[in-house]
C-alpha cells in the first residue's frame, strides 16, 4: 500500500505532503515511507495541531495547489469535521478563477478493538456523509492501485482510509471486472445466482462467500462500496435487479449505514429483488474487545440456494 | 486642518468616504428589512479595510470574517454587485449563492469568508503555503478579532505559520466586542504583543484610525513579510459604529441609530475614522467631499 501510494505522491507537482512523524519513527505505520521532495513538492514533518492541518490543506486547495496530509488515524480527523463541514461547504459553492487543488487525507481507520475507547472511531462513512466528502476504503492491492490513480489529483477533497484490523492479512490481487465512473462501487468478479455488496472492510467475508458459491456451482458477483456522494452505483443495482437476490455485509456500526440507501435504491429501482443484510449487529463496546465481524457462510450459502 | 494644494485627499481617503457612505446606504435598506441574509457592516473599520485593500495584488489572498461587508464593497468591481448579492440575485458578486456571512470575490482575492472564529486562520496557512510552492512574490492576509484569539485555532494557525515561515498577515480587529460582550465581560487580558514575542513572530499595533498612516504602514507591512517570508500580527483597535448585525435582536437601537441624512460622521471622536478625516481637512472641506459622492449611490435608479 505504501508503495502504490508513495509511488503515485512522487509524481504530483505543486505538491505539499504533511503529517506528524511522516519522515521519522515507524513512519505513521509504514504508510509515509519513500516520500520525496521535489523543486515543487514539498514533503514536511509538521507539528501536532489536527484542526489547522485540515484547514491548510483547504486553503492550498483553493490556491490551486495540491496537498496530501498523512494521518495516524481516523480518530484526530474529528478536530478537522469543521473543515471537512464548513469549510468545504463554502468551497462547493464558490466559483474559483482557477480549478481547484486536489486534498487527499491518508490515514487508518482503528478498527480491531483493543485500541482503548479514545482510539476506536470508526465511522468515515459519518465524516463523508455529513461533509459530501468521498471516502475510499483500500482494501486490496489491485483497488487501491485504481483508486490511488485516478481519485488523488482529482480538484477537491478524499480521504484514503485502510483499515488497522486487516493489517496483518495479506494484501492479494483481486481482478477488477467494473467499476463505477466515481469509483463508488467497484465490482470483482459476475454471477449469475446472488449479487453480494460489501460495505465497510467486508470485502474478504465477501470473497469467502463467492468462493463457497463457486465450490458448489452458484455464480455470484462481488462488490464493494466507497463512501461517495451521490454514488453512481447502477452497476451493483442493475446487477441485483438481475440476478434477483442481493446479499450485503456491512461490518460497520452505523445507524447511517450506506447499506440502507443502497437498498432502497435497488429496491426501488426493482422490488422483486429478494435480500438479506449481514450486519454487524455486536453492540458498540467503549471498552477494549474484539471488534471481528464474523459471517456464517454456510448459512447464508443456504439462503441463497434456497 | 490642511489648506491650498493639500485639500486633494488622497485616493484612498476617498475610498474611505466612498466606503463610509455605501455603508450608511445599506444601513438604510437594514432598516427596512431589504435582506434575508444577515449583513454585518463595518461602520468605524474603515480606515483599516481601505488599508488593507490598497495592499493586494493580483497572486495575494485575502481571507474574512462573516463582517466582509465593508471588504467586499472596496474591492468589487462594481459595489452595486455585492447589494445584488445580498438580494440574492444572479448577477449578485457571487452569483446569489453565497449571501452574506461567506462571501467571496476570488477575482479581487477575497479567496475566503468564514463566520466560525478562528476557522480562517488554518486556511490562510494554506494559501500562504501556496504562495511558497509557486515561489510568488505574493502575500495572505487573513482577518479575525478579538473574540477569534480566544479560540485554540487562533493559537494553532499562528504557530503553524511561524513554524513554516510563512509569508502572511493576521490582522486582529480588536472592537472590543464579542456580539454582546466586552471583552472584560467575558475573559482576562491577553496581550497579544507578548504572545507573539514569545513564538517570534512581528507585532504591530494600529490605533489613530489614520486612513494615510493604516496604508503606509500595511504597504511596508507586504514587503517585510514578502522578503523575510515570515508572518506579522497587526492589532488594530477599531470601535465598531453598528454594533452587530443590522436589526438584530437584543441591540434594539442598532442600526436606527446611524442617520445617513445627519451626515457621514457618527461619532465625534477618533474612534471614528471619517471624524479623523474631517478633522484633517476641514469642514467646509470635508463637506464638498460629501456633497460629490451622490455619484457614487448604490442605488442609483441607472443600475
Amino acid at each position: 500500500m505504501n508503495q502504490i501510494i508513495s509511488d503515485r505522491v512522487n509524481q504530483m507537482e505543486n505538491t505539499f505532503v504533511y503529517g506528524e512523524n511522516l519522515d521519522r519513527g515507524s513512519f505513521i505505520s509504514g504508510l509515509s515511507k519513500n516520500l520525496v521532495s521535489g523543486p515543487t513538492r514539498l514533503v514536511k514533518n509538521v507539528g501536532n495541531c489536527e484542526y489547522t492541518h485540515c484547514g491548510v490543506g483547504f486553503g492550498l486547495m483553493m490556491s490551486g495547489k495540491n496537498a496530501v496530509l498523512f494521518v495516524k488515524q481516523l480518530d484526530f480527523m474529528m478536530l478537522g469535521i469543521d473543515h471537512f463541514v464548513s469549510t468545504y461547504g463554502s468551497i462547493r459553492a464558490t466559483r474559483y478563477q482557477q480549478p481547484l487543488g486536489s486534498f487527499t487525507i491518508v490515514t487508518a481507520i482503528y478498527d480491531q478493538g483493543f485500541q482503548g475507547p479514545q482510539s476506536s472511531f470508526k465511522g468515515l462513512g459519518e465524516i463523508c456523509s455529513m461533509s459530501g466528502v468521498s471516502g475510499f476504503l483500500l482494501q486490496e492491492l489491485s483497488d487501491a492501485r485504481k483508486i490511488v490513480a485516478e481519485e488523488i489529483s482529482k480538484p477537491g477533497i478524499r480521504f484514503f482510509a485502510l483499515s488497522q484490523r486487516l493489517a496483518n492479512e495479506e494484501l492479494t490481487e483481486v481482478n477488477i471486472v467494473d467499476a463505477a465512473p466515481d469509483n463508488s462501487v467497484i465490482q470483482y468478479c459476475s454471477g449469475s445466482e446472488v449479487s453480494i455488496v460489501c460495505m465497510g472492510y467486508s470485502l474478504a467475508r465477501g470473497k469467502s462467500l463467492v468462493n463457497l458459491c463457486a465450490e458448489n456451482g452458484k455464480g455470484a458477483s462481488l462488490f464493494s462500496v466507497n463512501y461517495v456522494e451521490d454514488a453512481k452505483w447502477e452497476i451493483a443495482v442493475h446487477d441485483a435487479s438481475r440476478t434477483k437476490k442481493l446479499v450485503i455485509i456491512d461490518d460497520t456500526h452505523s445507524t447511517t449505514s450506506l447499506s440502507f440507501r443502497f437498498l432502497t435504491d435497488v429496491l426501488e429501482y426493482d422490488a422483486e429483488v429478494r435480500f438479506t443484510v449481514l450486519r454487524n449487529r455486536a453492540v458498540k463496546s467503549t471498552a477494549v474487545s474484539d471488534e471481528r465481524f464474523e459471517v456464517d457462510c454456510k448459512k447464508v450459502f443456504a439462503w441463497i440456494a434456497s | 486642518m490642511k489648506s491650498g494644494s493639500e485639500n486633494l485627499m488622497t485616493s484612498e481617503e476617498l475610498m474611505a468616504l466612498k466606503l463610509r457612505f455605501w455603508q450608511m446606504e445599506i444601513n438604510e435598506d437594514l432598516k427596512t428589512k431589504r435582506f434575508k441574509v444577515p449583513v454585518h457592516l463595518g461602520l468605524g473599520t474603515e480606515a483599516l479595510v481601505v488599508a488593507i485593500a490598497s495592499v493586494i495584488h493580483p497572486g495575494d489572498n485575502l481571507l474574512l470574517t462573516h463582517r466582509n461587508a465593508a471588504f467586499n464593497l472596496v474591492l468589487a468591481e462594481d459595489p452595486r454587485a455585492v447589494v445584488r448579492e445580498y438580494d440574492g440575485s444572479d448577477d449578485g458578486l457571487a452569483f446569489g449563492q453565497l449571501g452574506s456571512m461567506n462571501l467571496v470575490n476570488p477575482k479581487s482575492g477575497v479567496v475566503y469568508s468564514s463566520s466560525i472564529l478562528a476557522n480562517n486562520i488554518s486556511v490562510a496557512c494554506g494559501c500562504a503555503y501556496g504562495h511558497l510552492i509557486s515561489q510568488s512574490q505574493n502575500f495572505s492576509v487573513v482577518l479575525t478579532g478579538d473574540g477569534a484569539i480566544e479560540e485554540g485555532a487562533f493559537y494553532e494557525g499562528l504557530v503553524f505559520a511561524k513554524s513554516h515561515q510563512l509569508p502572511l498577515v493576521i490582522v486582529v480587529d480588536n472592537n472590543d466586542y464579542s456580539m454582546a460582550s466586552t471583552t472584560s465581560e467575558r475573559r482576562c487580558e491577553i496581550d497579544l504583543s507578548l504572545f507573539c514575542k514569545s513564538i517570534g513572530v512581528n507585532y504591530l499595533q494600529l490605533s489613530n484610525n489614520d486612513v494615510q498612516t493604516y496604508v503606509t504602514e500595511f504597504k511596508s507591512l507586504r514587503g517585510a513579510v514578502i522578503s523575510s517570508s515570515s508572518p506579522a500580527v497587526v492589532e488594530v483597535k477599531t470601535t465598531l459604529l453598528n454594533q452587530h448585525a443590522g436589526p438584530t435582536p437584543g441591540w434594539p437601537t442598532d442600526p436606527m441609530k446611524v442617520e445617513i441624512s445627519l451626515g457621514l460622521v457618527i461619532e465625534e471622536t477618533a474612534s471614528d475614522p471619517i471624524f479623523v478625516l474631517r478633522e484633517k481637512y476641514g469642514i467646509k472641506n470635508f463637506s464638498r467631499f460629501e456633497t460629490e459622492l451622490d455619484s457614487a449611490k448604490l442605488n442609483r435608479d441607472d443600475g
